[in-house]
């Protein structure tokens, strides 16, 4: 190999090199350490995304020495798949939203780091100053492990522009399964006399978290025992009457779309076009609906059967104990579940806040935006009970899931649905941990 | 033209709609309209036909640095496959008999090794290595020629070479890169040009491995990102589409294109 | 100046060897270590989260007694039993069709391959739209028509049969393939079967189809192993295994199994069980090639 002499242009340039890295590095030293970066990851629809966006931006801008990376994933029940995948790969977020039905397992495979005593330590708010409800469901063996953001509840989300077409009153603060139904069949109509249904009553998902308030509320249990559950009790003869009158809304009453047309375009699309007339979900979907500018919409609650019953819905902060920067984490969670950072996420309309002092604020209840009777929510309160919570939970709804899709459907008999999901579903119990020691 | 000459290019022309139908439906259905309603009469274009879907789809989502990083995956991914896989390929025709069954048998003992039971392990080896989350994941395959069976097409299209010209590049003193380069592979071009084109579409095309191997939306491709796009707007079937149509053109047209490509330098290697 | 050679002191079949380097490492590196680990993990728990503990064969049994296992075992097979021979069937008369010169040919080949370089993913969505129920072109076709059309993919009974449907569309590889062997058949066969006066079924029968035989059997060979094992990223997305489980498969199962449940141990040894199933079916192919006489040499990569 022959070696020549480099070029004068070069020779000049080599020369530079070791002063410009010199200066790069003063450069660096004056301007301070870098910022600590906290990955922070939630799910939810593109109006759910732009919620958080709002408070890590919030956030973001008011601190220089933390700063929130957000990312998201689309789908609900994909997102424990996603997580379960980091935490093996060993690089988790360090901050995860997480639903009270799913967090279990991480609690329990200690990846979380008990949120409580940071709880403790902060002077911005305490344990008291949010609804037991929520910091009870994130409570695994007598510790805190996140931090709720929310105390949702399922409810009624109507169509009041079609209502008022057909002439029926808007839904009152109580009413009954009879009313629910017979109102579900007076807004069922073929609009233009072709055959086919145009105008669906009533849209919902024929899941196991939907049907459990109607179970209560007939006064029957979904489980048999509330802290250490060993099987579904949906053959007992009020879960089973409740499951009867949910499946009849479509097999019977007509008033939920079919698998045919639920699949070619899902009940929530549907309402959103306004050709659905009421639809169940938690406050999750309003951010969504608020888009919604070609009919006036609001929210209603539940029906009552023999009694009156909710069902809980809440997200927490949960914080990896692999996170290298608790504290600056800490940071994070704390703004975002004090009275600031809660009346952000309030105004955004994603939550149902978990702190007492913003759910009944002004920036929840009269927001200037749609839903008008927010109250419903609070109302809840009191009455809204919780699925078990246990490492296998998410499993156990999969299956009972698919089996009372089937009877929605009528695929099978109510009551072989319900046996079979209390069979299948009873391995998961043999293998579960739960909350209580 | 005679009745079995033109029943046989009707039937031609039928195949050939046929075949086109689905892409042209899918086209056609991303045309609609946002919020107009969902079709229940057969047609060909949506009443009111527009491409404001297209523009949508980059709101939604940073589809832009998804292209980018689907373009960066291929052109990393298809040269070091073409080269891997020719260079087995060609080790293995100029192999004596018996070697070069055993190495067939071994390509196809590895071709029926399923996927999937690589998945796991092979996160955990990106792990290791530190891949986990980078566009190497993605183009890991590509280090071992991506599929035997394109080693075995370039082993079919050396041996085809008659060993006369082989050892006349011997005694030329061209080594073994050289006989590659200059010699066996100018002779397999279409060989070559079809491994590019599979690999192209093979890469491009990859949904298990971002869904495995990545996390952040960063590197992620274009086929998660339809993913990701399906669940968030489950019902918009124009939005999905735009971006499944969006998804599809650069193979497509790249295939469209490859013969006129083709055809020129062909005509510039014999003038 | 260099002269390509890789190192002065090897010998040319040496060097020759060392081109397959790169391949061989790969191989090990990507597929054998790999697929070993896996395969060993059959015999373990693992949850990729704690070390793992031995199980002996309790994986096998697990999976055994677990019916959904049994039942991706009865789909993987019954979208391979018919689907993949209507496949080749159909690759190879495509090919035939198209094999002499005809005006707009190229056109109409291109055609034909066209559907094969469209991306899965995106595959699968457009096909999500063709079949749906209500408002997909197909069934409003089919209405057009008079027929009263299914459900697809949400009707269990119908939805092994809509990625049946689906999958003939992506011919596209077989097509050439079968299209290149044609071409290489010598013409002066089949013209002098003309001469003599056969028909072109005769032809076809007793001429082209004994010579094209070796390519057709690699074909199904190889539509058997892609059927069988990647046909994940379509019912991921389209079925999700569903409807009830209609279109559960071996990938599915074990998807499910290591990634959802994280049961790798189980998942492991449903793997076995799918390459052994391979292996099987590999054998039963080429079993039935020796009865028929075709060669299953090494020439059947050459031709």
């Amino acid at each position: 190999m022959i070696l020549h002499k480099p070029d004068r242009p070069e020779l000049l340039r080599a020369r530079l090199i070791l002063p410009f890295f010199l200066f790069l590095l003063v450069l660096a030293a004056c301007a301070g350490p870098a910022p600590t970066e906290v990955s922070f990851m939630v799910f939810g629809d593109p109006a759910e995304y732009n919620a958080y966006k709002e408070l890590v931006d919030t956030f973001n801008a008011a601190h220089a020495d933390v700063q929130v990376t957000l990312t998201h994933v689309p789908s609900a029940s994909e997102y424990r798949t996603r997580l379960v995948t980091e935490f093996a790969a060993g690089s988790p977020p360090d901050i995860s939203l997480m639903n009270y039905r799913r967090f279990a397992s991480f609690a329990a495979n200690d990846m979380l780091e008990p949120i409580g005593p940071f709880l403790a330590q902060s002077d911005l708010m305490g344990l008291e100053d949010f609804y037991p409800a929520a910091t009870e469901a994130f409570t695994w063996q007598g510790a805190l492990m996140c931090l709720p953001q929310n105390i949702s509840s399922l409810v009624v989300y109507y169509n009041a522009d079609l209502f008022a077409a057909a002439g029926l009153p808007e839904p009152p603060d109580k009413w009954t399964w009879d009313d629910f139904r017979q109102t579900a069949v007076a807004l069922t109509r073929d609009l233009d006399g072709d055959g086919t249904i145009d105008q669906y009553g009533l849209g919902m998902e024929p899941s196991l978290f939907r049907l459990a308030p109607f179970v209560w509320q007939n006064g029957g249990p979904l489980v048999d025992d509330d802290a250490r559950p060993t099987r579904l009790t949906l053959t007992r003869p009020p879960a089973l009457e409740a499951l009867q009158w949910f499946t009849d809304l479509h097999n019977v009453y007509g008033v939920v779309p079919g698998r045919e047309a639920e699949a070619s375009q899902d009940s929530e699309s549907r309402f959103m076009a306004g050709t659905t007339a009421m639809y169940l979900n938690s406050r999750r979907g309003v951010p969504t609906y608020r888009e919604i500018d070609s009919f006036r919409w609001d929210v209603a609650p539940l029906p009552n059967g023999r009694t009156s019953a909710g069902i809980l819905h809440s997200d927490a902060f949960c914080l990896s104990r692999t996170t290298a920067d608790k504290e600056a984490a800490w940071q994070f969670i704390e703004f975002a579940n004090s009275v600031a950072g809660q009346t952000i996420l309030a105004a955004t309309g994603r939550t149902v806040p978990s702190l007492m002092a913003v759910a009944e604020s002004d920036a929840f209840l009269n927001p200037g935006q749609p839903p008008s009777r927010a109250q419903v929510y609070l109302d809840n309160a009191p009455i809204m009970r919780r699925v078990p919570i246990m490492t296998t939970w998410q499993e156990i709804e999969g299956v009972a899931d698919e089996e009372i899709e089937r009877a929605f459907y009528g695929d099978i008999a109510v009551a072989d649905a319900a046996r079979l999901a209390t069979q299948r579903t009873e391995e998961y119990f043999l293998r579960a941990d739960f909350n209580a020691p | 033209m005679s009745f079995k000459a033109g029943s046989r290019a009707l039937l031609r022309l039928l195949a050939a709609l046929l075949f086109l139908l689905p892409l042209l439906w899918m086209a056609s259905a991303s045309l609609n309209a946002p919020g107009d309603p969902l079709p229940t009469s057969l047609r060909l274009l949506p009443p009111h036909p527009t491409l404001a879907n297209y523009g949508r789809i980059f709101r939604l989502l940073p589809l832009g640095r998804y292209t980018l990083n689907s373009l960066l995956v291929v052109a990393l991914a298809v040269p070091i496959t073409l080269v891997v896989s020719s260079w087995a390929g060609l080790g293995m025709a100029r192999l004596p008999k018996p070697a070069q069954r055993r190495w067939i048998t071994l390509s196809l003992a590895v071709l029926m090794v399923p996927g999937i039971a690589l998945w796991s392990t092979r996160f955990l080896l990106y792990r290791e290595l530190g891949w986990y989350d980078t566009v190497w994941a993605l183009i890991a395959p590509a280090w071992m020629g991506t599929s035997p069976f394109y080693v075995l097409m370039f082993y079919r299209a050396f041996r085809r070479i008659p060993a006369a010209i082989y050892d006349a590049a011997h005694l030329d003193g061209a080594g073994v890169l050289q006989t590659w380069w200059l010699v066996a592979l100018p002779m397999a071009r279409m060989t070559a040009v079809a491994v590019a084109l599979l690999t192209f579409v093979f890469y491009w095309g990859d949904f298990t491995s971002p869904l495995l191997y990545l996390r952040s939306g960063e590197h992620a491709t274009l086929p998660v990102a339809l993913q990701t796009l399906q669940q968030l707007s489950r019902s918009d079937w124009a939005l999905v589409l735009a971006a499944a149509v969006w998804t599809t053109l650069v193979p497509v047209a790249l295939f469209l294109l490859l013969p006129l490509l083709f055809n020129r330098r062909q005509k510039r290697s014999v003038s | 100046m260099s002269n390509g050679r890789l190192h002065p002191r090897l010998s040319p079949s040496a060097r020759w060897r060392l081109l397959l380097l790169p391949y061989a490492l790969g191989v090990i590196v990507l597929v054998i270590v790999p697929a070993a680990f896996s395969f060993a993990l059959a015999f373990f728990h693992y949850d990729a989260l704690s070390p793992p503990v031995w199980a002996g064969t309790l994986n096998f049994v697990l999976a055994y007694t677990d019916e959904l296992f049994l039942l991706s075992i009865r789909h993987s097979l019954a979208l391979i039993l018919i689907p993949v021979p209507l496949r080749v069937a159909g690759a190879f008369l495509l090919a035939r069709l198209m094999q002499r010169n005809g005006r707009f040919l190229n056109w109409f080949r291109t055609a034909v391959y066209l559907p094969s370089v469209v991306p899965g993913a995106a595959f699968a969505l457009a096909w999500l739209w063709i079949l749906n129920p209500l408002y997909g072109p197909l069934n409003l076709l089919l209405s057009a028509l008079g027929f009263a059309p299914p459900a697809w993919l949400v009707d269990p009974d119908w939805a092994r049969p809509a990625l049946a449907l689906m999958a003939l569309w992506q011919i596209g590889e077989g097509f050439i393939v079968s299209l290149a062997a044609l071409y290489d058949m010598p013409a002066e066969l089949e013209d002098a079967a003309r001469i003599d006066g056969a028909g072109s079924w005769a032809t076809l029968r007793s001429i082209v189809l004994p010579l094209i035989a070796p390519i057709l059997l690699l074909l199904t060979f190889r539509d058997v192993i892609f059927t069988f094992q990647e046909s994940f990223t379509q019912i991921y997305l389209l079925t999700q295994g569903g409807p009830y489980y209609a279109t559960y498969t071996m990938p599915l199962f074990i998807y499910e199994q290591g990634f959802d449940l994280q049961a790798f141990g189980v998942a492991s040894a449903a793997m076995w069980v799918m390459y052994a199933i391979t292996g099987l079916i590999v054998v039963a192919l080429v079993v039935i090639a020796r009865q028929w006489n075709i060669g299953t040499t090494e020439e059947t990569f050459v031709l």
